[in-house]
């Protein structure tokens, strides 16, 4: 007996290959509308807008470190991110430490340390980015 | 009910085969720090452009024998789909083991790196049945048959160029080396490119064989294959370098010098497309 095409093909398409194809096209609509929502607000040619936050201080062996996160709240990536942090004792400045970031990305965070040789406690650390390069 | 068992188990197989292709593919580009930054720094409507043309190629690539064999258009949809699935957990999957993307990982940066990388893993994919083959049966002859035609030919050399192409195109060094070179390295290359092509088209025997004089063979098929192939090659790697955004704002020698290195491992990639697809 001939079996009609239709019968056919449901055959040879499996209920796996479905499965499989259903979770491509679920992942592919998911980059794609979060791709495209980026294209859409023309982000990258946003500038990054970048905070640190500094976090704990820690001894290393003769040195003290304090680990700082870099929020960026915009959608603009920052590479290369160069970022300053101060040792203040009032209006005076102790000490200064440079990190620098391979990359912030766009409403992303990144973490690193700043590292001084002078015992911080009882002073203040004021960190600020100091600039980066567009990727 | 059992037949439908046997084809789910056979499907199965097929995917294994398929995480397979896409890790061998895709490691080299999962493991090179350009990429990941490329995630972030590509333009996201190049991007999306990219991600739908990769999808018409696995498309015919599943045409032309994909990572299991099919009998209609419909199916090599839903192939190129399942190869997409795959190509997307495999990169999500690997950059998460690398450490490279996390909970706390931004959701555009988690977009675009793994967009990205699914483009070489899910290409894998769909190449798979080829690196791992094993069954002959009478529907891969009919895929055979199909990529037989002179512009099936042409496309597998455009799929051949375009991976070889993207899996270099990432990297610093393309740039270097086109600052590095001068014109007369440049013509080298070009006269290198073609004869590389020319001979592996020679060897591999991208034409069904017709007998004709030798003479005469080589000639057709330096003008038939070897030629478009640079074209397509060039092209390829024009297009490459667009989408990474390395175009904008070039001087017209750097993009040709750029396009001339780039053209050399993307003819190689036109050149034996038909020993991998």
């Amino acid at each position: 007996m001939p079996l009609s095409p239709g019968r056919n093909k449901s055959q040879q398409t499996s209920a796996l290959e479905w499965v499989a194809a259903g979770t491509g096209v679920f992942f592919l609509v998911g980059l794609l509308s979060v791709i495209g929502a980026e294209a859409l607000a023309s982000g990258p040619h946003e500038p990054p807008a970048i905070s640190i936050n500094v976090g704990k201080m820690t001894q290393a062996g003769d040195t003290y470190v304090a680990a700082f996160e870099a929020v960026n709240t915009s959608g603009g990536t920052a590479a290369a991110l160069q970022v300053e942090g101060k040792l203040v004792d009032g209006d005076v400045d102790v000490e200064t430490s440079l990190a620098t970031i391979d990359y912030v990305s766009a409403h992303g965070t990144a973490e690193g340390g700043f590292i001084f040789s002078k015992d911080p406690t009882g002073l203040k650390i004021v960190a600020r980015p100091l600039g980066y390069q567009t990727p | 009910m059992k037949s439908l068992a046997i084809t789910d188990r056979a499907y199965a197989y097929g995917l294994a085969r398929a995480f397979g292709g896409a890790i061998i593919f895709g490691l080299p580009l999962l493991m090179t720090m350009e990429m990941w930054m490329l995630g972030l720094s590509i333009h996201p409507l190049r991007l999306t452009l990219f991600i739908l043309l990769n999808f018409v190629m696995l498309v015919i690539l599943s045409r032309f024998g994909g990572f299991e064999p099919t009998s209609t258009v419909g199916e090599d949809v839903l192939d190129a789909f399942g190869a997409y699935a795959v190509g997307i957990v495999t990169a999500a999957l690997t950059l998460a083991v690398f450490g490279l993307l996390g909970f706390h990982t931004a959701r555009s940066e988690f977009a675009g790196m793994v967009a990205v990388q699914a483009i070489p893993t899910s290409f894998g994919a769909m190449l798979a049945r080829k690196q791992f083959a094993d069954g002959e049966s009478e529907k891969e002859d009919e895929q055979m048959e199909r990529s037989a035609g002179y512009s099936g030919q042409l496309f597998l050399m455009l799929a051949g160029a375009m991976f070889l192409a993207f899996n270099v195109a990432p990297t610093e060094e393309i740039i270097l080396i086109g600052f590095k070179m001068n014109a007369w390295h440049e013509l080298a290359l070009i006269a290198a490119s073609l004869l590389v092509l020319h001979a592996l088209v020679y060897a591999v025997g991208l034409t069904g064989q017709e007998v004709a004089p030798e003479g005469h063979r080589t000639a057709r098929l330096f003008l038939g294959f070897t030629c478009p192939g640079y074209t397509i090659a060039m092209l390829a790697s024009f297009y490459i370098l667009w989408t990474f955004g390395r175009v904008d704002g070039a001087p017209l020698e750097a993009v040709l010098s750029n396009m001339v290195v780039l053209g050399f491992p993307a003819s190689v990639g036109a050149a034996i497309a038909r020993l991998v697809v």
